[in-house]
């Protein structure tokens, strides 16, 4: 049985990091894994592709030059060339964004992990890893919805089962993540966060055991390490919490990524990094309570929430509304998200929401009542 | 027909390697599997050249390896490791691989054929089975092309070069009780789809061109679908193959460049629409490929963007077909099916 692994763009910064994840990945094979590698663009480049979208013709030189240099250090001339076919075929127009058709966005968009691809086979090499590149347009089938797409599992289901035959003969896969073909054949993206939903809807439609989402930190935080310091890792969560835990914004995941897994039986999602992957999310609901206090902001509010399963409960809300009894005039209201594991409350202030946040992960998460 | 190199197996080499020729080898690598259960029949590419090399394994590029070529620049397969060679030598490939077919998927010119008239004549002089998505030689030589190989006792399959993607052609030359009188259609999928986004996103034409070279539709020089040269090529293909010989020379052509923005906004207003429409009319003997403003509810009016849709009027019935235009790995699926029909000796 093999796995799926997703390479994220936060442990792509440099050209060292590419040739660090090929030596990481070669590692997992000497351990006798198997696996499809996903990949996403290096880090910053879809903020820079995005940047060119709104007519900034020196952002799309920055996303070049960065991949020509890796190109150079890792592959050569040849490596250098194939870089320089695809970013001319974005260059050499200069689009606004909103203005033009959003195909064009997308593919525009899709070409930080084409690069990225391109450049991780070239690493591969390098460490003597026998992979083949893959063009994630022939695999993953959309619909439609550009920038925001859904996979159609249905229509993926019998190309992405020819991804079988390569690990057969022991070659690693390597495709790029967040990215797909509509129906009409254009380009699509599947959102921020995208590449961890091309893994995880590979897994589902291949049956697979094991996801690993490599990012650059140990797993999934209980609390916003910005506000909390030295805050832990959450061990274990439920498909559906890691699906709430997405929709209130943490660790950016998209909500697909375990939308896609809801009803699913047997996939573990092993989120972390190289050696240390300290959350496992899963098919087992585990202990009822709170996990995790999210913080996410929308038009008007600040919101904290609290996920895990069964904090709709009341105990658990009296708990959670009386340990911010002090806070009080911070709090605008509650929201219990029944039957979604969830409550959320809104605040008009951050200062008010940071102090909540610290307050309810003293009162329900290390049972600190005073 | 020259029978295949042994039961079950079809050794092709494939001599252009740009968007049709890797979405060639990309489906080959691919689907092969899935086609030898089905068909019992193994399609292996013996050779890949583009402009600059070749790469050639006389036992056939296996899928992977064959996914590896695609990772080559553009003009780079003779830089391959093992099996490349940096160097375009036909006659030499073939004497090392001994092909059974010969597909030709070189760019198009239409003043003198090449390099694809001088490719097929080789082939087809050798010996070879050929399968083409190249107009240019058709729209040259087809008679000769097609008595030559006729001589030689050998296939030559162009389904590819209408419709890339549909296969409208081979319907067209099944359809031997009938008579085409007259076809109408729609035959160019960039210009199709540079009138779309002017009519649906009101965009000028240089910006409209601009969308479609992005898409990947467009050449960086769209001449060739703007002013109608793809399109006639096209009439004189269809023409030929129903028995009536006609020269490129005298489509009469009208290009998208004469229609601005306002001649669009006026058209909509009056319900009426812009459209590259491509007419051969087989008793009056003409051929044309124009721009014409048809009514809205004009069959041809609804087909949008990259699609391509033919109407043809016969002695006992008309007869609609529509599909995709082109697209390297669909047209790649066309020329592959022309490569299996040879193979399995229809
Ligand atoms: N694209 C479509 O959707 C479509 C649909 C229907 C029909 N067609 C026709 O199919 C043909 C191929 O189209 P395409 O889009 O694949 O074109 P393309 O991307 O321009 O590729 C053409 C290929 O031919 C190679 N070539 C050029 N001169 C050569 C020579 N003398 N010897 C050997 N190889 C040579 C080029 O080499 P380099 O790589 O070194 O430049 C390139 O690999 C064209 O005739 C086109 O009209 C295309």
């Amino acid at each position: 049985m093999f796995s799926v692994v997703k390479v994220g763009g936060s442990i792509l910064r440099s050209t060292e990091d590419y040739v660090k994840t090929a030596a990481e990945l070669r590692n997992l094979i000497e351990e006798g894994e198997r696996f499809i590698v996903v990949v996403s663009a290096a880090k910053g480049v879809t903020d820079k592709l995005l940047k060119y979208l709104n007519s900034s013709s020196k952002a799309i030189d920055e996303v070049k030059e960065f991949y020509v240099n890796a190109a150079r250090e890792i592959g050569g001339f040849k490596l250098v060339k194939r870089v320089e076919e695809e970013v001319s075929r974005v260059s050499s127009i200069q689009v606004k964004y909103g203005s033009v058709n959003p195909a064009i966005c997308d593919y525009v968009l899709s070409i930080g992990e084409r690069l990225s691809k391109i450049i991780l086979r070239g690493a591969l090499d390098l460490v003597g890893v026998n992979s083949t590149e893959l063009d994630a347009r022939d695999f993953i089938l959309t619909n439609n919805v550009h920038g925001d797409a859904e996979i159609d599992l249905e229509k993926t289901e019998p190309r992405v089962s020819k991804l079988r035959e390569f690990i057969s003969e022991g070659v690693i896969p390597v495709l790029e993540g967040f990215i797909g073909s509509s129906p009409e054949g254009f380009v699509t993206t599947l959102g921020r966060g995208g590449s961890d939903y091309t893994a995880t809807a590979i897994a589902k439609i291949l049956g697979l055991e094991k996801v690993y989402l490599v990012t650059d930190g140990p797993g999934v935080y209980v609390a916003n390490p910005s506000i909390i310091k030295r805050v832990e890792v959450i061990p274990k969560l439920s498909y559906s919490e890691a699906y709430e835990a997405s929709l209130h914004g943490v660790k950016r995941f998209n909500s697909k990524t375990f939308k896609v897994l809801l009803g699913s039986k047997g996939i573990r999602v092993y989120v972390g990094e190289w050696g240390k992957f300290s959350t496992v999310i899963d098919d087992n609901t585990g202990d009822e309570g709170p996990k995790i206090i999210a913080t996410s902001r929308d038009e008007s509010h600040l919101r904290v929430s609290i996920i895990g399963e069964g904090v709709y409960r009341a105990k658990y809300v009296v708990k959670a509304v009386s340990s911010l009894r002090d806070l009080g005039e911070h709090v605008l209201g509650l929201n219990v998200n029944y039957p979604r594991p969830s409550i959320t409350l809104l605040f008009k202030d951050e200062e008010g929401a940071n102090e909540a946040v610290l307050t309810l992960y003293k009162a329900l998460l290390k049972g600190d009542d005073t | 027909m020259r029978l295949m190199s042994s039961y079950g197996l079809v050794k092709i080499v494939v001599i252009g390697f740009g968007n049709v020729g890797r979405g060639l080898a990309k489906t080959i690598a691919l689907k092969n599997n899935e086609l030898t259960k089905k068909l019992n029949i193994t399609v292996k590419v013996v050779g890949v050249v583009d402009s600059k090399g070749m790469a050639l394994k006389k036992d056939g590029f296996t899928g992977i390896e064959l996914l590896k070529l695609l990772e080559q620049p553009r003009s780079s397969v003779g830089s391959c490791e093992v099996y490349g060679r940096n160097y375009v030598d036909i006659e030499e490939l073939y004497g090392e691989v001994q092909p059974d077919i010969h597909v030709e998927l070189t760019p198009a010119n239409y003043d003198t054929g090449e390099p694809g008239l001088s490719n097929i004549r080789r082939a087809l002089n050798y010996g070879l089975n050929v399968v083409t998505a190249n107009k240019s030689p058709l729209v040259k030589a087809f008679n000769e092309l097609t008595a030559l190989a006729q001589v030689r006792n050998v296939k030559f399959k162009y389904t590819g070069t209408v419709m890339g993607a549909t296969p409208f052609l081979r319907a067209l030359k099944w359809m031997k009780a009938h008579r085409v009188e007259y076809l109408r259609g729609i035959l160019n999928s960039t210009s199709n789809y540079i009138l779309t986004l002017m009519h649906e996103k009101i965009l000028s034409i240089e910006d409209a061109v601009k969308e479609a070279q992005l898409i990947g539709l467009a050449e960086s020089n769209p001449s060739l679908d703007i002013d109608g040269l793809d399109a006639a090529a096209k009439l004189v293909i269809i023409s030929n193959t129903l028995g009536h010989s006609i020269r490129f020379e005298n489509v009469e052509r009208s290009s998208l460049r004469g229609i601005d923005l306002r001649d669009i906004m006026i058209a909509i207003k009056n319900g009426y629409v812009y459209k590259q429409v491509s007419t051969l009319d087989l008793v009056k003997k003409r051929a044309s490929v124009n721009v014409e403003r048809i009514p809205v509810n004009d069959v041809l009016a609804g087909v949008k963007g990259a699609m391509n849709a033919v109407h043809i009027v016969t002695d006992t019935g008309e007869y609609f077909f529509q599909g995709k235009g082109g697209g390297g790995v669909e047209t790649a699926h066309t020329v592959l099916n022309d490569v299996l029909e040879i193979a399995l000796g229809d």
